[in-house]
């Protein structure tokens, strides 16, 4: 009996398609962004764990300089370690990167290990696998295994060979073997594995090492760790890998929180369409189960019927989304991907994982979703009586503005508590966006049903538009709800925008006072013979140009500070007054600051440091340095948006005193009056041709750098924003198609009634229109209170910076109109279906 | 003397079973790759390396110079410094152990670069205990570069090392003394050795070829008996010890033959001063290799050599690895009469299976005769599975 039912409700489905694909597109949408956001995620999570366990294996610790001595470890302190102690396995690591020659946005990683240290079983090499050239690899210099997945991308096979950029220099690399991929424990993706020999010669860095991993036995670890801490090398440092992955993960956390929480925001469009369509079919067949209630069969038969239907129905577009969201999350990838490495941590990432767990996490969570939007339009058309059940479609408008505005006010009242609320969590502040957004849209199927009852009363108004307000304000809440979709959609994106402009205003501003320099000198990684970098002598060399009005030196490094688990990052500053403009401070007597500066242990620190370790001025630092502790004190907090786990500056005489004197890092170069940028960088390039490895960046340039940056970063959010449009415009494509298919009916009465088919053709399109303007106009203020939220709390929650709102017209302005226009092509073919069929052949039918 | 009364040398086995050259080789490794732990590949770089192209060949006798040959000789692809041998405590316990260095030259030239990890030479080493009253196997494998100072081979007087893992010879008042030293977190071995017997060179006066094409050969010299003392750490037990030890050294550069499944060598101290040693090569096909050979060393120290068909091996008990579930023969019945001896082999440990790079038993053993000579030995058996 449940199957001929199943049948004989479901049947009806197949005559009408339209509505059928875009119920699935819908579901499918929905799902597949989701489904993209969290295969980006995980795959961005596991290139980290590989990148992770191909860099140290199954070390335990590792040994790197203290300080973040650029120039790592000397391999002459390593010998003389590794001879003290003898029983420990010691796996030295050298590690670089480089550019393909071709193509300067192709960088890879260089790994050199000791392939001959180890037995079988621990070794480096094992993980390369047997198909390797190990003699090549061991005796030929330049040689290297890159893995399966990389050759692939680069169209490598064993024998080629590679033309890479080292600091400048050209090398070539010959691949003398393919190793397993990432995930089947091969070395990470874009990562050259060499023998160190080859490492050292291609990276020019005889005599240095990055880092020494090292597996320490479980028992007794605390002890063997302490007792090797004591017995180091000076500048030397032992860290625990469970606290260095730690410290990864939690740089990917903001940014995997920003996209779930996008992700999500599509499929709660994606469950509008559910709801929809779901209501669209039940209503349409409301005349058929009237009959099949007459001949006997029950509301619980019924609704069970149905929603078997609607399950089925989310099963097939869950299927698609899946299938979907792993096209899309391709695409996504190469966006997160550069992002992560340009922004977090160097770790490829160029292939999608697909865990099975989470895919079927997604699958549950779209089938929940298609349920919880299917059942209330399936119990309502269920529990009508056999009598109701055969009469009209539509129903009057709901008079009261009760119950919405309720809704509206329980879910701002939500929002504000969760705003209320005193964390630096970052679930809370996301919860209070939705919350707002929710409650935004829930009145407007009743304001928009208010508006056209007005409108409809005005005198004057033309035929289409009287009867395009009267069907609005005579509605099903359908054309309402893809009103309400539109809105989230449109304020939602408008908020990412607004965000995003802000946020490149302040840094683009930001970026012109700190670059107060004419041009930049990067050192790379040149060095002198000593392996100390020569940035003294240049410094002096740039100094006696006639050009050249004055110099600027940072040395970037990182240092550790009591109470702060990983490395902060630490800027060495020598500035000519010039640059001290260059500084935004939030807090701090400046003029006093800049007295103290060099001369007393003063610190000043950027605003995501003071956020994150709830710094204020006055506060000391402790900073370890070779010779122990060295308190600071903050005198300053200043805006900085390069580094959202916040630094540490302080003078270069502050530096001298505390840390062994090195040189690296880069130079600001000032032009005299009169000279031009061009004409300094010429002259630079011609007093530094000797030294290689330099790179030599004009302000313009270098704040151009930064700001493409800038925008890769966000060029993700940009692509999630239009899927997110796409499914709310396929939402009211298929609101609007299921009203006017139900309308045809009234409008062939009209044509027969001598109605031409352009004014039916305006009809449809006022009411798409009246419906997307109100959307686009409610998005407005929401979208930028939403924007107010993102940049207040999401913000200053992720990142720990500030910025001020920044309203950008052209966005407002494509804001509503795109949410309008999207409204109006929506509106276009179900007025060319009401529009095409004769009158005569729609009475006929019914 | 001809092709088949030439002595012939059991260095061919310590070269197979390192070099893994051969089946064994090439079965395994199609197992282990299969396998979680499989080898690096280094191992097959370092069998397969440059080849032997470039470096000198063995092509005849030559006059050995001590202590110039107890040092490396780079111009040679591969040597090795095999020490195995028997130990006493003052309670008692006895243990069997076995130290080795092996030198391999990854090119014949040195590649002249800025890197001074780029090394010529590869040192490995071996090391093992048979704690025979606690039934364990301490095993525990070294690989170094020679290179900063951490490993190497030295050319003017002999040190081998990998850190703090040592082989050194000095001639002090008390004549010529061998040094060893080795250390794990289970066990550490530190030897003093002194010869007892005078040096032995197998196969035509220390030349030792591997196949009727010349220069495919080996220098080889035995010291079949040295007094040792020393101390031993075993677990948490420290112990001073002493005992017997025996000595191969080898060196060469031929690539070798295909055609063996494996050997099994034995080398026997009695406690009436003789010493007796044999390998009995096993072809692919089952069939026994006519280059088996071997030595019987008298009290004075004069040898006779042993050739294929002058010696019976019987298997007479297997033990199948509980870790990688070979099955190896660890009790025999060896016949000689030309040698003149009835004996009957036995392990003295069942577990004492290498199971890393190249997997194969070596291990104490004891020897009964029939006359009632007894003695101890080492057993080494390779290429089953």
């Amino acid at each position: 009996m449940q199957g001929l039912l199943q049948r004989a409700v479901s049947r009806h489905l197949l005559r009408q398609p339209w509505q059928l694909g875009l119920a699935l597109l819908g579901i499918a949408l929905g799902i597949a962004v989701v489904c993209a956001v969290q295969l980006t995620q995980a795959s961005a999570r596991q290139a980290l764990a590989y990148a992770q366990r191909s860099l140290s294996g199954p070390a335990t610790h590792r040994l790197e300089a203290a300080a973040g001595d650029e120039r790592g470890l000397a391999e002459r302190d390593y010998a003389q370690l590794a001879l003290r102690w003898p029983r420990l396995r010691l796996m030295p690591a050298l590690s670089g990167r480089g550019t393909l020659a071709g193509d300067a946005t192709q960088s890879l990683s260089i790994l050199g290990v000791d392939l001959v240290a180890g037995s079988a079983q621990q070794g480096a090499a094992r993980r390369l696998g047997a198909s390797v050239d190990f003699t090549a690899l061991l005796t030929r210099p330049g040689t290297a295994v890159v893995n399966l997945t990389t050759a692939r991308r680069l169209g490598l096979a064993p024998g080629a060979s590679l033309a890479l950029l080292v600091d400048g220099r050209a090398r070539r690399i010959e691949i003398v073997g393919l190793a397993p991929a990432a995930r089947d424990g091969g070395p990470a993706d874009d990562l050259l594995v060499m023998d160190i020999a080859s490492a050292q010669e291609t990276l020019d860095a005889a005599g240095r090492l990055s880092a020494v991993d090292l597996a320490l036995p479980r028992a007794g670890r605390q002890q063997l760790a302490a007792a090797l801490r004591r017995d180091l090398p000076a500048g030397w440092r032992l860290t625990s890998n469970a606290t260095r992955l730690g410290a990864a993960r939690e740089m990917t956390r903001a940014f995997d929180v920003n996209l779930s929480a996008l992700s999500l925001l599509a499929l709660l469009v994606g469950m509008f369409l559910v709801y929809n369509t779901v209501s669209f079919l039940a209503l349409q067949r409301r005349p058929l189960f009237a009959r099949l209630r007459a001949l006997g069969v029950s509301a619980r038969e019924l609704f069970t019927a149905l929603a078997v239907e609607a399950c089925l129905l989310g099963l097939v577009g869950i299927a698609l989304g899946l299938v979907l969201g792993r096209i899309v999350a391709g695409a996504l990838l190469q966006l997160v991907a550069r992002t992560v490495n340009d922004l977090y941590y160097r770790a490829a990432i160029t292939e999608v994982a697909t865990p099975p767990w989470l895919l079927a996490a997604i699958a549950l969570l779209g089938l929940a979703a298609t349920l919880a939007a299917a059942l209330p339009p399936i119990r309502n058309v269920t529990r009508e009586t056999v009598a109701a059940g055969g009469r009209s479609a539509t129903t009057t408008a709901a008079a009261s503005a009760g119950l919405p505005l309720l809704a509206m006010g329980c879910a701002w009242g939500l929002g504000a508590a969760l705003l209320a609320w005193p964390t630096r969590a970052l679930w809370p502040g996301f919860g209070a966006l939705f919350a707002f957004l929710v409650g935004a849209a829930l009145p407007l199927p009743w304001l928009l049903a208010r508006l056209a009852h007005g409108l409809s009363r005005r005198r004057g108004l033309s035929l289409p538009l009287l009867l395009a307000s009267r069907a609005l304000a005579v509605h099903d809440h359908r054309a309402g709800l893809a009103a309400a979709a539109l809105m989230v959609a449109c304020a939602t994106g408008l908020a990412i925008a607004v965000m995003v402009a802000s946020f490149r205003v302040s840094v683009t501003d930001w970026l012109s006072a700190l670059l107060r320099a004419d041009v930049y000198v990067d050192l790379g990684s040149a060095r002198g013979s000593d392996g100390a970098r020569p940035l003294a002598a240049l410094r002096e060399r740039i100094a006696r140009l006639p050009e050249v009005a004055t110099t600027s030196a940072v040395v970037r490094t990182s240092v550790r500070v009591a109470g702060v688990d990983a490395p902060v990052q630490l800027l060495v500053y020598d500035l000519p007054p010039a640059a001290r403009a260059g500084y935004t401070f939030i807090a701090g007597d400046v003029a006093r600051l800049w007295q103290a500066w060099d001369r007393e242990d003063v610190a000043i620190v950027t605003e995501p440091y003071a956020y994150r370790h709830e710094v204020r001025v006055g506060d000391t630092l402790e900073l370890e340095t070779a010779a122990g502790q060295r308190r600071l004190r903050v005198l300053g907090i200043y805006r900085d948006y390069a580094n959202e786990r916040g630094s540490i500056a302080i003078g270069f005489e502050t530096w001298r005193r505390h840390f062994p004197l090195r040189d690296d890092a880069g130079l600001g170069v000032y032009a005299r009056p009169g000279v031009d940028t061009a004409a300094l960088e010429r002259a630079l390039r011609t007093a530094l041709a000797d030294a290689p490895g330099l790179r030599l960046q004009s302000n313009a340039k270098l704040r151009e750098l930064s700001l493409e940056v800038f925008d890769h970063t966000f060029s993700v959010t940009d692509v999630l924003r239009l899927l997110a449009l796409g499914v709310a415009i396929v939402g009211i494509v298929s609101a609007l198609l299921a009203q006017q298919m139900e309308r045809l009916t009234d409008y062939a009465l009209l044509r027969a009634l001598g109605v031409r088919a352009e004014e039916i053709l305006r009809v449809v399109l006022w009411q798409t229109a009246l419906a997307g303007a109100l959307a686009a106009t409610v998005a407005l203020p929401v979208g930028i209170a939403l924007a107010l939220l993102l940049i207040d709390v999401i913000n200053v929650r992720s990142f720990g910076w500030t910025m001020s709102l920044h309203l950008p017209w052209t966005a407002l302005a494509s804001a509503w109109l795109s949410a309008l226009l999207a409204a109006l092509v929506a509106g276009l073919y179900p007025a060319a279906v009401a529009t095409r069929r004769t009158p005569a052949s729609v009475l006929r039918n019914d | 003397m001809t092709e088949a009364s030439r002595p012939a040398s059991p260095a061919r086995r310590r070269l197979l079973a390192l070099l893994g050259a051969g089946s064994l080789a090439a079965a395994a490794l199609t197992r282990w790759r299969r396998e979680r732990d499989a080898p690096d590949g280094v191992a097959d770089a370092l069998r397969d390396g440059a080849g032997s192209a470039g470096f000198e060949r063995v092509t005849g006798p030559r006059a050995f110079e001590f202590p110039r040959d107890h040092a490396a000789h780079p111009a040679f692809r591969h040597e090795w410094w095999y020490f195995t041998g028997h130990l006493r405590d003052a309670a008692g316990r006895e243990y069997g152990f076995q130290i080795t260095f092996f030198r391999y030259a990854l090119v014949p030239q040195a590649v002249a670069s800025a890197s001074r990890w780029r090394a010529r030479d590869v040192v490995l080493a071996h090391f093992a205990i048979s704690d025979i009253e606690r039934r364990r196997f301490h095993h525990a494998t070294r690989r170094s570069r020679a290179a900063l100072d951490l490993a190497g081979a030295a050319l003017d007087t002999p040190r081998v090392w990998i850190r703090d893992w040592q082989l050194a010879w000095a001639r002090d008042a008390g004549g010529e003394r061998w040094s060893l030293r080795a250390e794990t977190a289970q066990a550490l071995l530190e030897l003093e050795l002194r010869p007892r017997k005078a040096i032995v060179y197998q196969g035509e006066r220390g030349y030792s070829p591997k196949s009727d094409e010349p220069g495919n050969a080996s220098l080889y010299y035995s010291i079949p008996r040295l007094a040792v003392a020393g101390r031993l750490r075993v677990e948490e037990t420290a112990s001073r010890v002493q005992g017997e030890a025996w000595l191969d050294r080898e060196w060469g550069s031929s690539a070798l033959g295909r055609d063996q499944r494996g050997w099994d060598w034995f080398a026997l101290q009695f406690e009436d001063g003789r010493e007796l040693t044999f390998y009995r090569l096993r072809r692919r096909d089952g069939s026994p290799d006519p280059h088996s050979r071997g030595l019987l060393i008298a009290r004075d120290g004069s040898t006779l050599p042993l050739t294929a068909d002058q010696v019976e091996m019987q298997p007479e008990r297997w033990w199948r690895s509980p870790a990688t579930g070979l099955r190896y023969p660890v009790d025999w019945r060896v016949r000689s009469a030309a040698a003149g001896v009835d004996l009957t082999l036995r392990a003295r440990l069942d577990a004492q299976e290498w199971p890393g790079d190249l997997r194969y038993w070596e291990g104490q053993i004891a020897a009964v005769d029939a006359s009632g000579a007894q003695g101890l030995g080492y057993l080494e058996l390779t290429g089953y599975t």
